[in-house]
């Protein structure tokens, strides 16, 4: 079966990746499960505006709360990352952006080549 | 587990330069790290491994950004037949080379001192969890955020 990724959900996703608090709690996220409080502590935000963020990682599914506990912890949800549209747009924008540089080097090295004389050692 | 069909890109691109020097831009450590990845540092890199023939590994850091935020990237050659064609895989070093995505490079000579490449990158059956997880690790830490944020732009 296949299932296409749709653009929204990509969109979402590194939306939700643009920012550096909400990449600072995923990190926090990748080596365990954590409260809210736990995830505001390192930041000089709110608990309101934590959770702000969380929300936006939450629709983004790239965070999920456990509800079964009453602290009601956040855990990080990789699924979005798998997708392999991201990884694809990922890698493409890498060796595009060495291609350039690519072209770049191979119109140097040619400058740089003397231009052939009559020079015998 | 990859959700999607379409797990492959190509990327062609003409250059001003004779096949062979193309070719060597690949496969000579002097060329190769100064221009691979978005952004290269002046100084030879001193993790570069290129052992370039089937079965041979390589590594290389790749810099993403100005601040000089980095990562090793690596793999191992698949193959080699000069100056038309490469095979390998990439990823990270410690990757088995069956789970990286392959790389295809292919040289045409144009004539006239022109060289076209096809560079085809193929995404394996199935990435393993480690690899997103190792994705993840990378992928919010400082080195990739302004390829993020281009996306970003990108998409938006």
């Amino acid at each position: 079966m296949t299932v296409t990724v749709e653009p929204d959900t990509l969109s979402r996703t590194f939306a939700a990746l643009a920012d550096p608090t909400r990449r600072s709690i995923l990190a926090r996220l990748s080596e365990g499960e954590a409260t809210v409080n736990e995830l505001a502590a390192p930041h000089s935000l709110s608990l309101p505006a934590i959770s702000k963020h969380l929300k936006v990682l939450q629709n983004a599914g790239l965070v999920t709360k456990r509800r079964e506990a009453q602290t009601r912890p956040c855990t990080l949800n990789a699924a979005p990352l798998r997708d392999a549209e991201a990884w694809l747009q990922q890698y493409r924008r890498f060796f595009e952006e060495s291609f350039d540089r690519l072209e770049e080097h191979l119109r140097q090295l040619q400058a740089d080549q003397p231009e052939p004389e009559d020079e015998t050692p | 587990m990859i959700r999607n069909a379409d797990r492959h890109f190509t990327i062609a691109r003409t250059f001003d330069a004779p096949r062979d020097l193309v070719f060597t831009s690949w496969t000579d450590p002097d060329h190769l790290q100064w221009w691979l990845g978005p952004y290269r540092s002046p100084e030879p890199d001193p993790e570069l491994i290129m052992d370039v023939r089937p079965g041979g590994r390589f590594q290389v850091r790749v810099i993403m950004d100005k601040q000089g935020n980095s990562h090793l990237s690596g793999g191992m050659y698949h193959e080699i037949v000069r100056p038309e064609k490469l095979v390998f895989s990439w990823g990270f070093p410690a990757d088995e080379p069956d789970s990286s995505p392959l790389v295809t490079v292919r040289l045409n000579d144009l004539g006239g001192n022109r060289t076209e490449m096809i560079f085809h990158l193929h995404l394996p059956p199935a990435l393993p969890g480690s690899t997103a997880e190792q994705w993840i690790s990378v992928g919010i830490r400082p080195g990739w955020i302004q390829t993020i944020d281009r996306l970003v732009e990108q998409l938006s």
